[in-house]
């Protein structure tokens, strides 16, 4: 029992990153029709930063922050070289340029980090709660707490702000949104950033449980892919229930199958997904007009 | 019916060509990145038939790779049969992969259809790494049989690279024919509009079932080949990184042509050696390069050289005959529009 | 001229609670020209998708033939003799004037792959007959000097005429024109009418739906009208031009017109 109850808090708490970085894939998908492998190598950047600010002897809050800022400032750097001047071009173009951009993060930061695994600690990640006889990491709580926290801001963002409004305007029909006077292409710049600052603060948390080094974003874009594609594209509800869907599935197979066929299990559960209903489990039918 | 004759006369010569200088190429080294470009090539043709004829992303092309090569590997070492023969059950079984693969996703689309082949390719990596009893986990199979044509051994570079040569001009022969049949119309029709696919009578998942099923089939090929040449295969050839890279060639040397494959793996065969001088910033220029080239190359190297050439041989002709140079439905096309 | 070619019987679409089409009955006669008209968003567009499946009807089903079709895969309808254009035009943009229409021989091809393989005989007899159709076809709808052109290069009323050419090569018995004559000039729509008028003597039937009243009603036959999803009329044209319903339909009427 205290076993199950175990497996069910780790795989929330991972579901709760993923649904963050998921909710940046999915925004930015939304607004720029981008499917941005690269997303998570911006989970690799905030955690890099959070590490290197925190052996600057920065608390853990301020390092996060800082590392926020500089995933954001990346972000900025890479829209304008490696996807805006592809704005126009064909989906499957900007798709190939994050590949691009996913190669060049990890093996710039190998270079500049060394692949060796580095290790942040903080003071929550040593405490745990005893609750149940379940031990809860504090750390893990907090992810919890703070991906949702994010979550629920982004979605307030989006439905109630005069931004978000233009933001919705510009990812339903950008030309349309353009002629009513919206700055689609600064509206692409805004969700970029902020899309992966959101990943960034994803990183900064997962680095105190799980180590630091250069290639962790890779499997953590897949399953952020996973999500989005659960939940539904550019749906944010669908990206938190996603997300904690994809964490359970995993830390279920984790526990009761191994490790090692998490993956696959996790990809098989997206085709079956898939074959059921090829929209995701939460979108609505659009079909074309013609 | 010229056109057709003219291409098979090319590649034959060329292939006779090729086949023969490869036999007096002395330098090791140089076979091996000859031979290994070869089997990038094939796989690069069979990504484009889904990609640049079908419009159906793949991301996951390391997959059916994989199965080829591993179907070898398995058949030939477990249960000794030939290679031969472990080559035409390695080309049906990842032939019946891409069918059942397209099964699901011929009703996804774009995006969708992305992540999903990614996540086949994932799936098949995933056993092929944790498969012990049957695929040897990560430390691979070795000591598959090197094949023997007739009675040329294929173990020596030479010779196999001759063989490989042959192979793919036979599969760039059987493309063209594919894409100019009606069968390569029903392709570029529903990779430009699914709608008039619709309306024309064309029955549209069963052509794309197709496409996924020859696409697999000639990467299970390449696999098979490549557990030929190397002997011995482990799961990390077979992995996101190699999906991508395959797709990325076709892209970049233009995708929807036979030359941009080509020349997509033949320039990044030479990068990829290339750039061995810089070491550890060897990928990191890599990546840069590759977003160079699609930010200000989109549609791929090949169209935009043959374009420029176009362009270049159009000008001298208008300026030789100024009359021809305005269209008469030039005007009227700007009004409609 | 009185046989039935094709049935609609009580054809709804529903669109998340808009009835874009509420419950049409008609017949089709063999070789008539069928028109069909009405205000903007009276669910023309959305009829004839039911028509050529790519809308399927929420309730209701079409008899051609003896067949009786409820539900059908959209690939279906071309081989049931049904072919269309869109009311904004569908070509291949990638693709020339003579490969768009070849497009519309997909199913009298040849696709064995033995035959395309091997260039059999039989398939190079059956590809040279194609394109000789469709060389026919350019030559009917004055399309000759553009046979290489790329789409991009044409003008609207060009693209009309390709679009048109494109279902006629499905050999069908009924062809569904989506306001074929919307965006061209008046000379244009004079060309277009006659190039129906010459589909129509080769036995073909034409369902026309077209917003231009002075020519759907020298052209048709018979003419439906709907409104809001309904048919509100049915008749010769002249019934038509006196009908109370339609005038109301039509703000007090430039049916005269
Ligand atoms: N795919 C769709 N989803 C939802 N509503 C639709 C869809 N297609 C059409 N509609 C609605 O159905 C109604 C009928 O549309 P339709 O296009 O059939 O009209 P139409 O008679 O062709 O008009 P027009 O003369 O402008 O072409 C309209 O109110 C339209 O908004
Ligand atoms: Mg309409």
């Amino acid at each position: 029992m205290t076993e199950l109850i175990q497996i069910i808090v780790n795989g929330m708490a991972n579901g709760a990153l993923y649904a963050l970085i998921a909710l940046g894939l999915t925004l930015i998908y939304g607004v720029m029709n981008l499917s941005n492998f690269a997303q998570g190598e911006f989970a690799m950047i905030g955690a890099f930063g959070t590490y290197y600010f925190m052996q600057m002897h920065m608390n853990y809050l301020m390092a996060m922050i800082l590392s926020l800022i500089v995933a954001g400032l990346i972000g900025f750097v890479i829209h304008i070289l490696a996807f805006h001047p592809l704005r126009k071009s064909e989906p499957l173009n900007m798709m190939l340029s994050s590949l691009g951009v996913s190669v060049l993060l990890v093996n710039l930061s190998q270079y500049l980090f060394s692949p060796n695994p580095k290790v942040v600690s903080n003071s929550f990640s040593e405490d745990s709660i005893q609750a149940f006889g379940v031990f809860l990491s504090q750390q893990r709580i907090l992810i919890v707490i703070v991906s949702l926290i994010l979550c629920g801001f982004t979605y307030w963002l989006l439905e109630r702000s005069k931004f978000g409004r233009s933001v919705r305007a510009a990812s339903l029909d950008p030309d349309t949104a353009t002629l009513y006077g919206i700055p689609t292409n600064r509206i692409a710049f805004i969700t970029f950033v902020f899309g992966v600052a959101l990943t960034g603060i994803a990183g900064g948390l997962t680095a105190p449980i799980y180590n630091v080094y250069p290639t962790m974003g890779i499997s953590l874009t897949l399953k952020a892919f996973v999500v989005v594609v659960l939940g539904g594209m550019g749906n944010i509800p669908g990206a938190i229930m996603g997300g904690f869907i994809v964490g359970l599935i995993e830390s279920f197979s984790a526990g009761y199958v191994s490790t090692a066929f998490q993956d696959v299990i996790v990809f098989s559960a997206l085709f079956l997904v898939l074959i059921i209903k090829p929209e995701g489990i939460l979108s609505k039918v659009q079909g074309e007009k013609v | 019916m010229t056109k057709t004759r003219l291409f098979y006369t090319a590649i034959t010569i060329l292939c006779i060509v090729c086949s023969i200088a490869s036999l007096y190429i002395q330098n090791l080294y140089l076979l091996r990145v000859f031979i290994l470009a070869a089997i990038t090539a094939i796989l690069a043709l069979s990504v484009n038939i889904l990609v640049g004829y079908t419009g159906q992303i793949s991301l996951g092309h390391a997959g059916f790779f994989g199965i080829g090569a591993y179907m070898v590997g398995i058949l030939n070492v477990n249960y000794h049969i030939s290679f031969w023969l472990c080559m035409v059950i390695a080309v049906l079984f990842s032939g019946l992969m891409g069918l059942i693969l397209g099964l699901p996703t011929t009703k996804l689309k774009g995006h969708f259809l992305g992540i999903a082949t990614l996540g086949f390719g994932v799936i098949v990596n995933g056993v092929l790494n944790n498969w012990m009893q049957v695929t040897g986990g990560p430390q691979g199979i070795r000591d598959i049989e090197s094949p023997t044509l007739f009675t040329i051994p294929l173990e020596y570079g030479n010779f196999f690279l001759g063989f490989i040569v042959a192979c793919l001009s036979l599969l760039v022969l059987v493309i063209y024919l594919l894409i100019k049949s009606p069968i390569g119309r029903a392709w570029s029709c529903l990779k430009q509009d699914e709608i008039t696919a619709y309306v024309t009578g064309i029955h549209v998942y069963r052509y794309k079932l197709l496409a996924f099923t020859i696409s697999g089939s000639i990467a299970g090929f390449a696999g098979s080949l490549f557990a030929g040449y190397m002997t011995f295969i482990s799961p990390d050839t077979f992995d996101l990184n190699q999906s991508i890279s395959i797709i990325t060639t076709v892209i970049l040397g233009g995708s929807g042509t036979i030359a941009g494959p080509l020349l997509g793996t033949a320039l990044l065969a030479f990068l990829n050696e290339w750039l061995r001088n810089f070491d550890e910033l060897r990928l990191v220029i890599y990546g840069i390069i590759l977003v160079a080239v699609i930010v200000f190359i989109p549609e791929g190297i090949y169209p935009f050289f043959k374009n420029k050439v176009i362009s270049i041989f159009s000008k001298r002709k208008k300026a030789s005959q100024p009359n021809t140079s305005i269209e008469p439905h030039a005007g009227k096309d700007a009004v409609n529009e | 001229m009185n046989e039935q070619i094709m049935k609609v019987n009580n054809i709804s679409v529903n669109f998340g609670g808009l009835w874009a089409v509420k419950s049409i009955d008609m017949d089709v006669k063999k070789n008539e020209i069928l028109g069909v008209m009405g205000p903007n968003g009276a669910g023309k567009s959305t009829f004839l998708n039911v028509l050529s499946g790519l809308q399927q009807p929420s309730e209701g089903y079409l008899v051609i033939g003896t067949q009786k079709i409820s539900q059908s895969k959209p690939w279906n309808m071309a081989k049931l003799g049904l072919s269309r254009s869109f009311q904004t035009v569908r070509l291949l943009p990638e693709l020339n004037v003579l490969d768009n229409i070849l497009i519309g021989g997909h199913m009298d091809a040849e696709k064995q792959a033995w035959d395309i393989l091997f260039r059999t005989k039989k398939y190079r007899q059956r590809e040279k007959e194609l394109i000789s159709r469709a060389e026919n076809l350019i030559e009917t709808l004055e399309l000759k000097d553009k046979k290489y052109e790329k789409i991009s290069k044409l003008s609207t009323e060009e693209r009309r005429r390709v679009e048109i050419a494109r279902s006629l090569m499905t050999q069908p018995n009924i062809l569904l024109l989506d306001e074929p004559c919307a965006g061209l000039s008046p000379q244009e729509t004079e060309e277009i009418s006659k190039l129906i008028l010459k589909i129509k003597e080769q036995g073909v039937t034409v369902i026309l739906v077209e917003h231009n009243v002075k020519m759907i009603m020298s052209l048709s036959d018979r003419i439906v009208v709907l409104d809001h999803g309904q048919k509100i009329a049915e008749g010769t044209p002249d019934e038509i031009a006196k009908h109370e319903d339609v005038i109301k339909a039509y703000l007090g009427g430039s049916v005269n017109a």
